[in-house]
């Protein structure tokens, strides 16, 4: 007797199991449904191309003897496409009718489904038809004027691109820098998230790296103070930086706000040379820890080359884009996708960033620690977005005297919210882990700040990152209200651009333009979500 | 050792949590190479008692000493005393998102400094130890319970510690694997390891305890040799629990 555990190979269930499932009524309700939805839309495409879809006018016409949609309204009338409406009905209709019985004969279950997949797809194909219907009795010709003039993106698109096109040499050169700055801050990044995340020997090297960074400080302002006697280089360029240090408004000369633009400028020029110094010094420290060869494990080695291969790369293609934004002074949509990127990248690095430390204090057991938090978390959400961006921008900057632009007021105040918000996602996550987690850590003689290092944030952050990606897209499309403060021409954001434009030509178009700029943004991120969310559900833990 | 000899001192310990009143005045007193066993019924405090001997939970009054540590001193460093302590817990607590190896290496590295190299080749032993050098690369979401609960212990005894607890270690395991456990502990309580073990299981309290404890409603209603213990119970809360439970 057969029992059935036999069979080691489960039933073929594939797309030839489905078509030997079908009868000709099914498999005939099907097709028809799939041609219902390709006739209307095809047809469309075909009827539209063919009258074209815009044209030029001459110099001087007026707009209502000569408009560069004229061929899509007349296309959009046509008695071509009034066929191919009433075409599509008449299939619909005839895809329902032979579905009605299949309906009554089918015997399998992929039969049912194909019936259904004909009459679901029929019904949109017609639904489409009349939505063209209905629009043809409405103001057609005004509409297209209004809305459809596809050429006012491309004409921004092509002006900017022949000016970058002459100039790409240039562009490529000085992208080269951003590279090599770029090869050099992942390795920092990798090191410190290797360091954070992941328990690993890296942190003991980390030290003696940084020990050499600061050594490779201190030898290159010596290199420059030398440089004094010599004459060389490199005293030309601490001149340039002590150059860029107002000396006498820092002596006290001038006035508040002078001495305050004066010590800001001065300490930021220091800042960055120290940075500049850090970065080179620690690749140096690194090169020597390789070459001594205290990193022969190869798995350290390929992991920072791959970090710096990547970055380099990454960073090449960004100063390139960087270049061609610079080319592009048109308040081109380009331009402000880059725009709308560097507010909302930097104020997620901000954001996340912030949100974590928050978080940690508004966790903390004591009411002293956590009040602060709470009373920042809850102020950045009890306000809107809006507000925040108004009372920083034209509130606290014009009254402190500070020399900012508002583009770093936006930058600071999107990153601010997004730590508000952010710090709450943490708090959820690492709250998630259970309580055993810390307790098993803790008896093993971890103090609580290794636990949450290595133990418990490692595990938060794998559950909290679908939720910060959602709240990253959110930020995307909240760079719009930077537009409030006044930004110029070249700093301005998608939504920015596409008012611009919008105010010069009173076309509607430039605002679908702007759409599709933030949907080209948004859309691969929330794909991001979807393929995250999907690995941490299957499988093991590690997503990172 | 403390100065009487003893590994492990509580002296009049009481815990509240809020109004409940779990641990109502406990002296134990525990020497080197004993292994002490808890019962009770669920509620008692037993688990509660566990965890304060490595102040996983603080005492509301009383004393804890730890080998010459007066562990509920404010100024001593707790994180160096636990390190000598290892504890094994009913829900095995592995991290999920280290393999089996570098969940015995994280503290070998970060709490003893001992370099990768080294904390990898105890990591090793130890794991042999307990029978799973094959499953080394392994990730705990990858292991049965049993084997998960073996690879806790071997996390514990690779900080050489002084001293092992064990709360309900095998409570969450399948019966089947309960055996591959406490096979690991008798090997340990015979190679001459001071142990701490809450347990349901009643005969591996007989085979392999020095000591019974009997604790209900936050007291040591009873105690003694476990053989003594589970044929002449004293006490009338004693004879009621063995009877319900042997």
């Amino acid at each position: 007797m057969s029992l059935g555990v036999e069979r080691l190979t489960p039933p073929d269930r594939g797309i030839r199991y489905f078509m030997a499932q079908q009868n000709g009524w099914s498999w005939a309700s099907f097709w028809m449904g799939i041609g219902t939805l390709v006739m209307v839309m095809l047809g469309t495409l075909v009827v539209l191309t063919a009258h074209g879809w815009t044209q030029f006018c001459p110099e001087g016409a007026k707009a209502t003897e000569c408009s560069p949609t004229d061929p899509l309204a007349e296309g959009l009338m046509s008695r071509g496409l009034g066929l191919v409406i009433i075409a599509t009905v008449i299939l619909g209709v005839a895809t329902w009718v032979i579905s009605v019985i299949s309906m009554r004969v089918y015997q399998t279950k992929p039969a049912k489904e194909a019936t259904l997949v004909g009459i679901v797809l029929a019904a949109q194909g017609v639904g489409f038809a009349g939505f063209l219907m209905w629009f043809r009795g409405s103001d057609v010709d005004r509409f297209a004027r209004n809305f459809l003039d596809v050429r006012l993106i491309g004409d921004h698109i092509g002006l900017v691109w022949s000016k970058i096109t002459a100039q790409f040499g240039a562009i490529a050169e000085a992208a080269v820098p951003w590279a090599i700055n770029m090869a050099i801050a992942g390795l920092l990044v990798w090191i410190v998230w290797r360091m954070v995340v992941s328990d690993n020997p890296v942190a003991e090297p980390i030290r003696t790296v940084l020990l050499a960074g600061t050594a490779a400080i201190v030898l290159g302002l010596l290199l420059d103070v030398t440089g004094l006697l010599t004459g060389n280089l490199a005293w030309l360029r601490i001149t340039e930086r002590i150059g860029e240090v107002n000396w006498g408004t820092l002596l006290g000369t001038g006035s508040r706000a002078d001495h305050v633009d004066g010590l800001a400028q001065g300490i930021g020029s220091l800042l960055r040379f120290a940075a500049l110094w850090l970065g080179y010094g620690a690749f140096a420290g690194i090169c020597y820890r390789i070459l001594r060869g205290d990193w022969r494990s190869d798995e350290h080695i390929r992991g920072a080359v791959r970090a710096m291969l990547i970055l380099a790369g990454s960073g090449y293609v960004i100063g390139i884009v960087k270049g061609m934004v610079v080319t592009a002074t048109l308040p081109s949509f380009a331009a402000g996708a880059w725009n709308t990127l560097i507010l909302s990248v930097a104020g997620a690095a901000i954001g996340f960033g912030g949100g974590l430390v928050l978080s940690l204090f508004a966790m903390s057991s004591r009411a002293v620690v956590r009040a602060p938090a709470r009373i920042y978390i809850n102020f950045f959400r009890g306000t809107p977005l809006i507000w925040q961006i108004s009372f920083a921008g034209m509130g606290i900057v014009p009254a402190l005297h500070l020399n900012i632009s508002p583009y770093w007021v936006a930058i600071m105040v999107l990153g601010l919210n997004l730590a508000a918000y952010s710090a709450e996602v943490y708090r959820a996550g690492i709250q998630s882990i259970e309580r055993g987690q810390m307790e098993a850590s803790r008896t093993l003689g971890l103090s609580y700040m290794q636990s949450l290092q290595y133990v418990v944030v490692p595990q938060a952050i794998r559950r909290v990152i679908p939720p910060l990606l959602n709240e990253f897209v959110i930020l995307i499309k909240d760079t719009s209200l930077v537009s409030i403060l006044g930004l110029t021409l070249s700093q301005k954001e998608l939504l920015g651009v596409g008012r611009t434009i919008y105010s010069s030509t009173f076309d509607a178009t430039a605002w679908l333009g702007a759409a599709a700029g933030f949907l080209i943004i948004t859309l691969p991120m929330i794909r991001i979500v979807t393929i995250v969310e999907r690995r941490m559900r299957s499988g093991l833990t590690s997503v990172i | 050792m403390n100065e009487d000899g003893t590994l492990i001192r509580l002296d009049g310990i009481h815990k509240w949590f809020g109004d409940l009143h779990v641990l109502r005045g406990i002296d134990l007193a525990i020497v080197p190479q004993e292994v002490v066993v808890l019962i009770g019924p669920s509620g008692s405090g037993k688990s509660t008692l566990l965890r304060t001997i490595n102040m996983l939970e603080e005492p509301t009054e009383g004393g804890v000493w730890f080998d010459g540590i007066e562990l509920t001193h404010i100024r001593t460093d707790l994180n160096k005393a636990r390190a000598r302590m290892g504890m094994v817990f009913q829900s095995f607590n592995l991290f999920p998102h280290l393999k089996a190896i570098e969940n015995l290496t994280l503290a070998l590295i970060k709490v003893l400094g001992l370099s990768r190299e080294e904390a990898i080749g105890l990591a090793r032993e130890q794991l042999a130890h307990v029978g799973l050098s094959d499953k080394a690369d392994s990730y705990p979401s990858q292991l049965s319970g049993g084997q998960q609960q073996r690879v806790a212990i071997a996390r514990a005894l690779a900080m050489q510690p002084t001293l092992m607890l064990f709360d309900e270690a095998t409570s969450a395991l399948d019966p089947e694997l309960v055996g591959e456990v406490l096979r690991v502990m008798q090997e340990l309580a015979e190679e001459g390891m001071t142990m701490v073990v809450v347990t349901h299981e009643m005969g591996f309290a007989r085979e392999v305890g020095n000591r019974l404890l009997f604790m209900d409603q936050g007291v040591i209603m009873e105690e003694g040799l476990p053989a003594d213990v589970f044929a002449n119970p004293q006490h009338e809360r004693t004879k009621e629990f063995l009877s319900q439970v042997l």
